[in-house]
């Protein structure tokens, strides 16, 4: 048994779109985004790869030392569950396939980098939207009650 | 319809006979057809008054009556002088079909019955509505209802011609106001929208104008003179100028275009407006965010149906000067590559 890594699901949302991960948070009206080598991380965790799967897929391709590798993996992924959009769970972790790269032999390596952007957060504050059950409010929806 | 503590749906028939109170007390109901998004809208006013309140925001898409696909209705209780801040917690649900949206900080109560093609909407005070409620009257029944259409409202404004046009993203400042309402001195380009718009999911996906109001904050009008003449009575202090576009520029409004490209204006210290090529990550984080966290509630399908979007049309960032009149003829250059 490992520690795998989830996407906190349904309250983060996502999509890949030209190499860049777009995440939105829909409890708090964060959003983030990840490029490089933060998507190959986000594609990994996708997988359901362990800290170790996602760690060696960088390696595969991008060109850094094991160690830096492991440093940054592990800076990102702790930010990625302090940020809560990512959860560890134990499981057995899927090993993850190597990151997709152009081809052309090994990526010089930049540690990956979570843009986080709040200016939605106002929004979700000023104007919240508690989705009710049949009971009425405080009742909430149950999850299969609210849109989808 | 005063007292409205629970989001829970009124029984509908309630709500109709409430309309029918309120219209009979005003002097009967007024109709009003519209085409939006192609298909037929009819929505009563219960009397005149209300009708004046929130009807200019539709004033182009103004139809010949016939077989309604959606029918609202509208009614207001008279509570004059009511203080509304208009933002605060929303209380959604959606039970057999039925979905009601309550907003206690404005008064207002939504309730769309998709099954029966009907809608009702109840405020407080017709005219006391915060600007941006009368400029985008009935924002989530619409939204809603061109769900249930295979269309989506999107967090955009939408300018171009009958052969094409682009849709502008951003949150709130980012120039999207600045930029649609500047097309309003050039004759080749017509407006649909600066704030909300309706998107289809066709292969060519078409843009359907839903509101030709036009809102412009007071620090921004000395770049938007042409603007002044329709604004003499529009401004209210501490709220953005009001105005629209069918009334103070006929014929200068468009229901809809096909999409051209989605285009992210972007404030820059740069003289004259210019047009770049930008990534569809960029669009989609310009175009998403906004809209989910304005529907009620958020969709949590909605950032993957706005990325398929975002990759069937090409993406451009317009890096908008100090000179507004240079806007214009970087748009047209988008829309004629």
């Amino acid at each position: 048994m490992t520690t795998r890594l989830r996407v906190n699901s349904p309250n983060v949302i996502y999509e890949t779109i030209e190499g860049e991960v777009i995440l939105i948070d829909l409890k708090t009206g964060t959003y983030y985004s990840l490029r490089d080598s933060g998507a190959a991380v986000w594609q990994a965790i996708e997988q359901g790869a362990g800290e170790d799967g996602i760690a060696a897929a960088l390696r595969s391709r991008y060109d850094a030392s094991e160690e830096e590798i492991r440093d940054a993996v592990r800076r990102l992924l702790d930010e990625l569950e302090h940020e809560g959009l990512v959860r560890a769970e134990e499981g057995e972790a899927a090993p993850a396939a190597p990151a997709s790269g152009n081809g052309a032999g090994r990526l010089p390596f930049a540690a990956p980098v979570l843009e986080k952007h709040t200016d939605m957060q106002d929004l979700i504050l000023l104007d919240p939207v508690h989705e009710v059950g049949a009971q009425g409010w405080p009742h909430p929806a149950p999850p299969d009650e609210t849109t989808a | 319809m005063t007292r409205i503590a629970t989001p829970q749906s009124p029984p509908v028939e309630s709500l109709r006979e409430d309309f029918e109170r309120a219209a009979e007390a005003a002097g009967g109901a007024v109709d009003l057809h519209l085409a939006l998004a192609g298909k037929p809208v009819r929505i009563r006013f219960a009397g005149a008054r209300t009708a004046e309140a929130l009807s200019p925001a539709f004033a182009h898409l103004v139809a010949l009556d016939g077989p309604p696909a959606l029918t609202l209705h509208v009614w207001d209780s008279g509570i004059r002088g009511s203080e509304t801040t208009g933002a605060g917690a929303s209380y959604y649900s959606k039970q057999d079909g039925v979905r009601s949206l309550h907003q206690p900080a404005s008064g207002v109560f939504s309730v769309l019955d998709a099954d029966a093609d009907t809608g009702w909407f109840w405020m407080p005070d017709a005219h006391g509505l915060p600007y941006w409620d009368y400029t985008a009257p009935f924002r989530h029944l619409l939204g809603w209802w061109l769900d249930a259409q295979g269309l989506r409202q999107v967090h955009g404004g939408a300018v171009g011609t009958e052969e094409g046009g682009v849709l502008l993203v951003g949150p709130g400042g980012s120039g999207k106001s600045t930029t649609a309402l500047s097309i309003l001195r050039d004759q080749r380009l017509r407006y649909a929208g600066d704030d909300y718009v309706a998107v289809g999911s066709a292969h060519v996906p078409a843009v359907h104008s839903i509101y030709c109001s036009g809102k412009v904050h007071q620090r921004d009008l000395h770049r938007l003179l042409h603007l002044e003449p329709a604004l003499a009575d529009g401004i209210r202090p501490d709220e953005k100028a009001v105005f629209y576009v069918e009334q103070a520029f006929p014929g200068r409004s468009i229901a809809g275009f096909p999409l051209r490209a989605i285009v992210v204006p972007r404030v820059t210290d740069r003289r004259a407006a210019r047009a770049l090529p930008g990534t569809r990550a960029e669009a989609l984080a310009a175009l998403a965010p906004s809209t989910i966290f304005q529907l009620h509630p958020p969709a949590r399908d909605a950032l993957a149906w706005m990325a398929g979007l975002v990759r069937r049309v090409p993406t451009f960032v317009l890096e908008l000067g100090s000179d507004a009149e240079t806007i214009p003829a970087a748009l047209l250059r988008i829309l004629e590559r």
